[in-house]
C-alpha cells in the first residue's frame, strides 16, 4: 500500500526538552485525520518535522515515498500556527507570491474563498486583524491542490462563523488522493469532520484509528475518550 | 525558481530604495542650482559678508552631498541584513522553507539582490554627484572653459602601459573588486546563520559577536598572506620598471584566491547551515 505519509522511529530533541520520542506512523492517501492532544504533546512538532521546518534529530520522515526536503514541499501544504505573510504586501499580492511559487496553487479559488470570508484582496496585510491573518493564510493553503495537507491549530483564532467555513472548506476539499491532518486541542470541534484520529502524548502516539469505529466500541466521544485516555496517562507517570 | 525567488527580493530592495532614490535625485536638483548660485556669489559678490556666507552655505552643501553619498551604501547594507535575518529565522522562515525552493536558489538570489542594489547605489551617488556638479560648471561655463585649455592632462594609459598596466591588470582588478562584494555579503550571511544557530534568545547580539568573530579571523589570516606576498616582493629584485606592473598582477592575483576561497568556504557552510541546521521556534 502506498502512503502518503511515512515516519519511521522519528525524534526530535529541543536540548532541554524532547519534542518527539520516536514516533512511527503511516497515513494513506484520502483521509481527514486529526492529531489530537494536549499543549505540549509533540503535535506541532510533528507537524514541522513533515513540512521541513524542523531537522529531526533521528528517524525519518516520507511524503509520497520521497523524503522530507526540496521536492515534498510542492506536495504539502503546510498551515502553522504563526503569521508568516510579508506584512507589506497586498493580499492579492501574496496570492500572487504563492501562484508563482507553487504550481498546484489555483489563484481564481483563492480569491473566492477571501471573497466568502469578507477579505478585501486590495487591502495591505498589516492593515489586518490577527484573525484576518490566518484566514489569509489558511485561503492560500486550501486553494493549493496538494498531496497532504498540514493544518496546525486552524479553528484556534478565529470566530466561530469563520470556524464552521474552515471545517467546511476543509469536508469540501476532500479528494481521495490527498491526506489532511488537523492538528488542534479542540476536539470537540473537529470531530465531526475527521475520518482517523492520532492521540499525541508528550511525543508519543497513544492511541489511533478510526472515529467511527472508536466511538461504537468505546460508546463516548473522541473528545470524551481523548479526556479518559490522557487522565489515565498522567495518573500513570 | 531562482528567477521569481530572484523577483521578490528585488521587489522588497525596490520598496525602500526607489522612493529614497527619487528624494536623492530631487534634493540633488535644488542643491545643483544653490550650488551655482553660491559659487556665482563666492566668486563675483562686491560684498565680502554677502561671499562669505555663500561659502560656508557651499561648504555645508558640499558636506551634505558627501554624506547623501553613503545613503543608499548604508540602506543597501542594513536591508541586506535584514531581508536575510527575517526570510530565514524569523516567522517569514515558515514561508521561505515551505516553498519548493533549493537553499541554492534562495542564497543565489538574495546575493544577486543585494549586488543589484549595490550597483544602484553606486550609480545614485554619482549622478547625484554630477547633477550637483553641473549647477557649479553651468553657472561658471567661462571660468572653467579658461581652466580646461590651461591644464595638462594627467596620467593616460600609456603612461600605465609603460609602468606593466595592461588590460589583464584592469580584468583582474575587476574581479577582485566583484568577488570582494560578494565575499562581504557571504560573511554576513555567515554570521546571521552561526548566530541564529547558536543562540535562541538575543540573536541580533550573537550575530553582530559572530561577525566581529569571524571578520577578526579572516582578516588575520589575509594580513598573513599580504605579509608573506609584501616580503616576496620586497625580496623580488626589481630591475625593470615594466616589473612593477607584473608584481601589481600577481598581488591582484593572490587576493582574487583568497577572497574565491573565502567566497566557497562562507557560502556552503552559510548552506549547510541552512540545509541542516534551522530549527524555527
Amino acid at each position: 500500500m502506498s502512503y502518503v505519509l511515512e515516519a519511521k522511529n522519528l525524534v526530535k530533541d529541543y536540548g532541554g526538552g524532547v519534542g518527539l520520542l520516536g514516533m512511527d506512523l503511516e497515513l494513506p492517501k484520502g483521509k481527514i485525520v486529526g492529531l489530537l492532544g494536549s499543549n505540549g504533546s509533540g503535535k506541532t512538532t510533528f507537524l514541522k518535522l513533515v513540512a521541513g521546518i524542523l531537522t529531526p534529530t533521528a528517524g525519518e520522515v516520507s511524503v509520497c515515498g520521497t523524503p522530507v526536503g526540496e521536492l515534498t514541499k510542492g506536495m504539502v501544504a503546510y498551515l502553522p500556527e504563526r503569521t508568516y505573510l510579508n506584512n507589506w504586501m497586498k493580499v492579492s499580492e501574496i496570492v500572487e507570491y504563492f501562484s508563482d511559487f507553487y504550481e498546484d496553487f489555483d489563484a481564481e479559488k483563492a480569491l473566492s474563498m477571501l471573497a466568502d470570508l469578507g477579505v478585501d484582496a486590495n487591502l495591505k496585510l498589516k492593515t489586518l486583524s490577527k484573525g484576518t491573518k490566518e484566514k489569509v493564510q489558511l485561503v492560500l493553503v486550501m486553494a493549493r491542490k496538494a498531496k497532504l495537507y498540514l493544518l496546525d491549530e486552524p479553528i484556534a483564532g478565529v470566530d466561530p462563523v469563520a470556524r464552521e467555513y474552515i471545517l467546511d472548506t476543509i469536508v469540501s476539499n476532500y479528494n481521495k488522493e490527498a491526506t489532511v491532518i488537523v492538528s488542534t486541542h479542540l476536539i470537540a470541534d473537529v470531530e465531526p469532520v475527521l475520518d482517523d484520529f492520532l492521540f499525541v502524548h508528550r511525543g508519543r502516539v497513544l492511541m489511533r484509528g478510526e472515529v467511527a469505529e472508536a466511538k461504537a466500541k468505546y460508546g463516548k466521544t473522541l473528545d470524551e475518550l481523548f479526556r479518559e485516555v490522557y487522565k489515565k496517562c498522567s495518573a500513570n507517570v | 525558481m531562482f528567477g521569481k525567488c530572484l523577483k521578490y527580493e528585488l521587489r522588497s530592495y525596490s520598496r525602500l530604495l526607489v522612493p529614497t532614490f527619487i528624494a536623492i535625485m530631487a534634493v540633488s536638483v535644488l542643491m545643483s542650482v544653490a550650488v551655482g548660485v553660491l559659487t556665482r556669489l563666492v566668486g563675483y559678490s562686491q560684498n565680502e559678508l554677502i561671499g562669505a556666507i555663500a561659502a560656508i552655505l557651499l561648504y555645508f552643501i558640499i558636506l551634505a552631498v558627501y554624506l547623501s553619498l553613503f545613503i543608499i551604501p548604508v540602506m543597501v547594507f542594513v536591508l541586506t541584513v535584514r531581508r536575510f535575518y527575517t526570510s530565514f529565522f524569523t516567522d517569514e522562515g515558515y514561508l521561505t522553507f515551505t516553498l519548493p525552493v533549493s537553499v541554492d536558489h534562495h542564497l543565489m538570489s538574495k546575493l544577486l539582490a543585494a549586488a543589484i542594489a549595490d550597483i544602484f547605489g553606486v550609480i545614485t551617488a554619482i549622478l547625484s554627484v554630477v547633477i550637483v556638479a553641473s549647477g557649479a560648471f553651468i553657472a561658471n561655463a567661462d571660468i572653467i572653459k579658461n581652466l580646461i585649455g590651461s591644464t595638462t592632462p594627467g596620467m593616460s594609459f600609456e603612461d600605465l602601459k609603460m609602468l606593466g598596466v595592461s588590460v589583464v591588470t584592469i580584468i583582474i582588478f575587476i574581479v577582485t573588486a566583484i568577488l570582494g562584494v560578494i565575499a562581504n555579503y557571504l560573511l554576513l550571511y555567515l554570521s546571521i546563520s552561526l548566530g541564529c544557530m547558536l543562540a535562541k534568545k538575543h540573536r541580533l547580539i550573537v550575530c553582530g559577536a559572530c561577525y566581529l568573530g569571524v571578520n577578526t579571523v579572516v582578516s588575520t589570516l589575509s594580513s598573513v598572506v599580504s605579509t608573506v606576498i609584501m616580503f616576496v616582493m620586497t625580496s623580488a629584485m626589481i630591475t625593470q620598471i615594466d616589473q612593477v606592473g607584473i608584481i601589481f598582477n600577481a598581488m591582484l592575483g593572490v587576493i582574487s584566491v583568497f577572497l574565491a576561497i573565502e567566497v566557497v568556504a562562507c557560502y556552503f557552510i552559510t548552506r549547510y547551515i541552512l540545509k541542516n541546521k534551522v530549527n524555527l521556534d
